[in-house]
């Protein structure tokens, strides 16, 4: 094994245990919101049962994975690098390489593996969230009961859509693990500089990952036309 | 002396942009010594160990530990080399989110062969020479400057070095722990046969803990010799350095700062 594994477990567990509170409640609210706002317009031509195709197709495709790696990027990119840049100006990562140990091995890799996996799974349970959020309101607004809600989800949900869904989320959480720890791992400055780099984490996280969905969406809508 | 020096820094010149910092540093370290390098605050003393330990590279001359050239190794030689180097940091290193018994652990775990209870056995028999036995569940934060100190140089000793490199021991500790450190230097030196090479400005320190020393001053090393030679030493830098006087050749500000000190 390239890194202990108990560092692995330790990364994950924040990683992806703890965010799953935050990633539920901004999924559900969101899910909620959009069928709200979208069943209202589309209730005026008589098309509000399109509202759960909408929804999923929107989340496992596009809004899953990105509020995921927005999430992730503002909880567990700026810990990254708080955590990794503290380290820097208090000289325990030289501490590490002066004894032997690879740095890049012991404090970088469990936390790239441990995002890029989690993510995926995270963005899982962000879909989940949403569209249980919008059937809640579908329900509650428009009529639709959840029986016919669910079966329309199902139905409009293709395996190619879950499959861009999850490997854009893996590749947001690799981008950002690998923003993070670079950040943190190139702080100088004293508290100050941790300061700044993990703002600067953050925003760069963040539009990175906007930055490579959008570009992402025109390559997969040029291919598949 | 005529035999082989355990580090030899050869004409070292290291700059950092235009800043120069070492200016052709010659330095011998010999087995057994207990070689004090004195200069001022960000003089490049610090700079030095971190050549030696092969993190920052020279910008031109050669770091060589027997015979090898630090920058030339390869990085799993580099780190099988660092695996002979301790080093105790000015504010100790420790790693914050674990715990005494861990830290010490810690490169015997990433890099050496032993069983769980060697490891156990060498972490109690360290903590006790530095006479910290009973704080491996503790947190550094949990623990003194002094105390944290002691466990540094407890973790340097885990992978047994034939060097330790001391960073400022006795910087910010009150003058008796100053000298529990002091005398921790000594006996280590003396009772497990390693080298070790100590920066340090406090001049009281240095003339106790020292066989040789060092005195490095705009990028070079201008004296070197006996603690007794530089007691007297005729050259005024090294003088002025020694007796703390402000008249003298030494401004407020050397002139080579180094930041990373």
């Amino acid at each position: 094994m390239p890194f202990r594994l108990s560092m692995l477990f330790a990364q994950t567990d924040r990683t992806g245990v703890g965010s799953i509170p935050l990633v539920l409640m901004v999924s559900f609210f969101l899910g909620l919101t959009m069928a709200l706002l979208t069943g209202y317009q589309l209730e005026k031509f008589g098309t509000e049962r399109l509202v759960p195709t909408l929804i999923s197709i929107a989340f496992t495709r596009e809004l899953g994975p990105l509020l995921t790696g927005i999430v992730l990027a503002a909880r567990i990119g700026a810990a990254y690098t708080a955590e990794l840049g503290t380290m820097q100006v208090s000289e325990e990562i030289e501490a590490i390489e002066a004894m032997g140990i690879g740095p890049l091995r012991f404090l970088v890799a469990p936390r790239l593996v441990a995002i890029a996996c989690l993510t995926p799974c995270l963005s899982v349970l962000s879909c989940i969230a949403a569209i249980i959020g919008s059937a809640l309101i579908s329900w509650a607004l428009l009529n639709i009961v959840p029986d016919a809600y669910f079966d329309a989800v199902l139905t409009s949900l293709i395996i190619s859509d879950i499959v861009i869904g999850l490997f854009k989320a893996m590749f947001f959480g690799l981008l950002i693990g690998l923003i993070a720890c670079y950040q943190g791992l190139t702080v100088t400055g004293g508290a100050e500089g941790v300061g700044k780099a993990t703002t600067d984490s953050v925003v760069i996280s963040i539009t990175t990952v906007i930055g490579f969905d959008t570009l992402f969406n025109i390559m997969v809508t040029r291919v598949t036309g | 002396m005529s035999e082989t020096a355990l580090v030899h820094l050869e004409n070292v010149v290291l700059r950092f942009g235009d800043k120069t910092v070492l200016d052709g540093v010659e330095l011998k370290v010999f087995s057994g010594d207990r070689l004090v390098i004195l200069g001022q605050s960000g003089g490049g003393k610090s700079t030095m160990l971190r050549l030696i330990l092969g993190i920052l590279k020279p910008t031109s001359g050669r770091v060589l530990y027997r015979h090898l050239e630090v920058q030339k190794l390869s990085r799993s030689r580099l780190n099988t080399l660092r695996s002979r180097i301790g080093m105790v940091y000015q504010y100790s290193a420790l790693i914050s989110s674990m715990t005494v018994r861990e830290n010490l652990a810690l490169p015997l775990e990433e890099l050496g062969h032993k069983s769980r209870q060697q490891i156990d056995e060498l972490i109690k028999a360290n903590l006790d020479i530095v006479g910290m036995s009973g704080t491996e569940e503790k947190l550094p934060s949990e623990l003194s400057g002094g105390m944290r100190k002691r466990v540094s140089l407890a973790r340097a000793l885990m992978m047994q070095p034939e060097l330790i490199l001391f960073d400022e021991p006795s910087a910010g500790l009150d003058p008796v722990m100053s000298s529990v450190i002091d005398e921790l230097i000594i006996s280590l030196t003396k009772n497990t046969n390693t080298t070790s090479v100590i920066v340090t400005h406090e001049m009281e320190s240095a003339f106790k803990i020292a066989t040789r020393m060092d005195m490095l001053y705009q990028g070079k090393i201008i004296q070197d010799g006996s603690p007794d030679q530089l007691r007297v030493s005729s050259n005024p830098v090294v003088h002025q350095f020694v007796t703390g006087t402000t008249e003298g050749p030494i401004t407020e500000t050397p002139p080579h700062a180094d930041t990373s000190e």
